[in-house]
C-alpha cells in the first residue's frame, strides 16, 4: 500500500506530464487550488470517487497512481529539447516520451522481481566525464582512449565488436531499445536517477548504422550522462566537444586502429600489395559497419588516401552490389524493439502471477493474444527428439542447487 | 431476462470469442455476459492465419467481432458508477484498471467473475473470498454438456480456442483434465 505522500507525488507528476497547472486541475476537479496543493503534498486523502475522477481527467490509469511498484521516472531536467538543426522536435519529444515509458516499465519489472541492479563495470568509469579533470584532454584523443579502455574492460581485443547490446546492458547497465524514432533522429540517450541510462536507436536504420549510433551514444554515456543526447539523422555539428568525443569513441571502438591495420596488412600481403574496393566491402562486413564508415576510417588512419570515399562515390561504386558478388549476406535488420532481458523479466513475472495478461501485453507492447503466443513459445522448447518440452519459466534453478558443485 | 449474469474479464471474453461459438455457449447457459468498458477496450484481436508476405510468416491479427453477442443481448458493456468506486479503488491498488473494473463489477453486483488470469483470480479471491470465480473451460464444459456438443465438433471448438486465442489451460484450472482428455 503506498503512502499519501507517494500518491501525491504521482498525481503531481502526472499533472505536469499533461502540462496542467495546479489551478487548472483543481478547477476540473471542483477543488480550490489550495486543496490540490495539500493533496499533492499527501496531507489530504482522496475519496475513491475523487481518485476515479482524477484518473479520467489526467488520462492516467488509476492503477498507475496506486500500485506499489509504479515508477515516476521523470527524465533528468538537463535533457533539454532546445532546437537542434535538422531535427523535428515534436516528433522527437514523442519518441522521448515513448522511450521513457519503456524505461519506466523496465524498472518496474526489476522492482517486481525485487532486483536491485548492481552497477556494471563501465558505470563506474569516471575519468572521461566532462566534469572530470580529464575533460581538458583533447576530446578526439579522449574518445580514442575511452574506446581502448572499454574494449579492454569487455575483453574484446582488437577484433570486431559483436553482440554489443547484451554486453553494454550487463557491463554498463544500459537500457537499449529499438523503437521507430522518425526520420530526423538516429538515436537518443538520456539518464535519470530512477531510470538509469537509456538509449534508443532508430529501428528503421540499417544494421550497420544502428551499431554506429549505439557506440556514439555510449560515448555520451561515458562523458556527460546527465546531459543526454539527440543524435540527428544528418549528424551533429563537429565542433561540439561531446560530439567529437563520442564520434571518436565510436570510430575507435568499432574500428580499432590496431586491428584494422593488421587486417589491411594481411590483405596487402595476400593480394600482392593491392587493396581494392571489394576489400573495403569485405572489411566493412566483417566489422559490421557501413562501407562509408570503413572507407573514411581507413582514410583517417592513413591506410587510404584522403578523398578515396568521395572518388569512389563519384565513380558510382555500389558497395551493395559488390557485397552480393562477394557472396556476403546482408546483415539482418530485424532487431526486436525491447531488450531480451526485459522480455524475459516480463514473461517470468507473468509465470509467477506478479502481473496479469493485460500487464504482459502492455509490457510487450502488443495485444493480449499475441502476448499469450509469446509466452507459450517461451514456455515450450522442442527437444532433440522433436517432443515438446514445457519449461517452468519462473523456476529459480539456483534453488535446485548445483552451483557449489561447479 | 436471462437466468444467469456473469462478469467476463478481457481474458475470458477473448477465449469465448476464439471458440467462434460464443453466442451458442451463452444461449446454452442462458447467460448474459457483462464486460466493463476498460475490459472491452482490451478485447481487440484474435490470432489469424500466418502472413505470407512478411519474413517469418507471423500470425495475422483478426479484430474481434462483438456485435453478434451484443445484438442478441448476451453481452452488455457495463460502466462502473460512483457506487462502485470503493470496490474499484480497492482492486486498482493491485490490478490494472481493466481487470480491477471487472472484479469490482462482479463484487458489487454479487455475480460470478469469469477469468483465466492467474493474478486476477488471486486478487479477486483475496479481496472477495465469497466471490465465485469460474474459468473459460468450466463455462465451455457446462455449455457443451448442456446442449450435447461432443466428438469432432467439440474437438474443433477447443482447437479453435487454442489456435485463435493462443489459449493454454491454466495449471490449476478445475477443467484442465477434461480439456487434456479431449485434445
Amino acid at each position: 500500500m503506498i503512502s499519501s505522500k507517494q500518491l501525491g507525488e504521482r498525481i503531481a507528476a502526472a499533472r505536469k506530464r499533461q502540462k496542467q497547472t495546479q489551478a487548472e486541475l483543481a478547477a476540473k476537479m471542483g477543488f480550490a487550488r489550495t486543496t490540490l496543493i495539500t493533496i499533492e503534498k499527501g496531507e489530504r486523502p482522496l475519496s475513491s470517487v475523487e481518485l476515479m475522477r482524477l484518473g479520467e481527467i489526467l488520462a492516467v490509469p488509476v492503477n498507475e497512481l496506486l500500485r506499489e511498484h509504479s515508477v515516476v521516472g521523470e527524465v533528468a531536467p538537463r535533457f533539454r529539447m532546445g532546437p537542434i538543426v535538422g531535427v523535428e522536435m515534436s516528433e522527437t519529444a514523442m519518441a522521448v516520451e515513448r522511450v521513457r515509458k519503456m524505461a519506466v516499465r523496465y524498472v518496474e519489472l526489476e522492482r517486481l522481481h525485487e532486483i536491485e541492479r548492481v552497477p556494471g563495470r563501465l558505470e563506474a568509469l569516471e575519468m572521461y566525464r566532462a566534469t572530470a579533470a580529464g575533460a581538458r584532454v583533447d576530446p578526439r584523443l579522449a574518445g580514442r582512449d575511452a574506446a581502448f579502455t572499454v574494449r579492454n574492460a569487455l575483453s574484446l581485443g582488437d577484433g570486431p565488436a559483436l553482440a554489443l547490446d547484451e554486453r553494454f546492458e550487463v557491463e554498463a547497465g544500459l537500457r537499449i531499445f529499438y523503437p521507430r524514432l522518425g526520420r530526423s533522429v538516429a538515436a537518443l540517450f538520456f539518464w535519470s536517477d530512477e531510470l538509469g541510462s537509456c538509449i534508443a536507436i532508430n529501428r528503421d536504420h540499417p544494421h550497420e548504422r544502428r551499431r554506429w549510433s549505439l557506440a556514439h551514444e555510449v560515448g555520451h554515456f561515458l562523458r556527460d550522462r546527465e546531459a543526454g543526447d539527440v543524435f540527428p539523422a544528418g549528424g551533429h555539428p563537429r565542433n561540439d566537444p561531446s560530439e567529437v568525443f563520442s564520434e571518436s569513441f565510436a570510430a575507435e571502438f568499432l574500428l580499432p586502429q590496431s586491428g584494422l591495420s593488421k587486417q589491411v596488412a594481411d590483405r596487402l600481403r595476400a593480394n600482392g600489395g593491392r587493396f581494392t574496393p571489394p576489400d573495403i566491402v569485405s572489411l566493412a562486413h566483417l566489422y559490421e559497419v557501413s562501407f562509408e564508415a570503413m572507407t573514411l576510417r581507413l582514410e583517417d588512419l592513413g591506410a587510404l588516401h584522403k578523398g578515396t570515399y568521395e572518388r569512389l562515390k563519384a565513380h558510382r561504386f555500389r558497395p551493395q552490389d559488390a557485397q552480393a558478388k562477394l557472396g556476403l549476406p546482408r546483415l539482418k535488420a530485424d532487431t526486436p524493439i525491447l531488450p531480451k532481458r526485459y522480455v524475459t523479466l516480463a514473461l517470468q513475472a507473468y509465470a509467477d502471477e506478479l502481473i496479469s495478461e493485460g500487464d504482459l501485453a502492455e509490457f510487450l507492447e502488443t495485444d493480449r493474444v499475441t502476448a499469450r503466443g509469446m509466452y507459450n513459445a517461451a514456455c515450450q522448447q522442442l527437444t532433440d527428439d522433436d517432443d515438446m518440452l514445457e519449461l517452468p519459466l519462473g523456476q529459480d534453478l539456483m534453488e535446485l542447487g548445483g552451483l557449489d558443485k561447479l | 431476462m436471462t437466468a444467469r449474469i456473469l462478469v467476463v474479464d478481457a481474458c475470458c471474453l477473448l477465449n469465448l470469442l476464439a471458440t467462434g461459438r460464443e453466442l451458442e455457449l451463452a444461449v446454452a447457459l442462458d447467460a448474459t455476459f457483462l464486460v466493463t468498458p476498460q475490459a472491452h477496450g482490451e478485447t481487440r484481436y484474435l490470432c489469424g492465419p500466418p502472413d505470407p508476405d512478411v519474413d517469418g510468416q507471423p500470425p495475422t491479427q483478426i479484430p474481434v467481432e462483438l456485435s453478434p453477442l451484443m445484438q442478441a443481448q448476451r453481452l452488455e458493456v457495463h460502466a462502473l458508477s460512483e457506487a462502485d468506486a470503493e470496490a474499484f479503488i480497492a482492486c486498482a491498488s493491485h490490478l490494472r484498471d481493466a481487470d480491477a473494473s471487472s472484479v469490482a463489477l462482479a463484487a458489487t453486483r454479487h455475480v460470478p467473475l469469469a477469468s483465466d488470469d492467474g493474478k486476477v483470480k488471486k486478487i479477486a479471491r483475496r479481496l472477495y473470498p465469497e466471490m465465485e470465480v469460474i474459468s473459460t473451460l468450466q463455462i465451455i464444459r457446462e455449455a457443451v454438456e448442456h446442449v450435447g456438443i461432443v466428438g469432432e465438433p467439440l474437438k474443433q471448438l477447443l482447437q479453435d480456442l487454442c489456435t485463435r486465442g493462443n489459449f493454454s489451460p491454466p495449471r490449476r484450472d478445475p477443467a484442465r483434465a477434461w480439456f487434456e482428455a479431449l485434445k
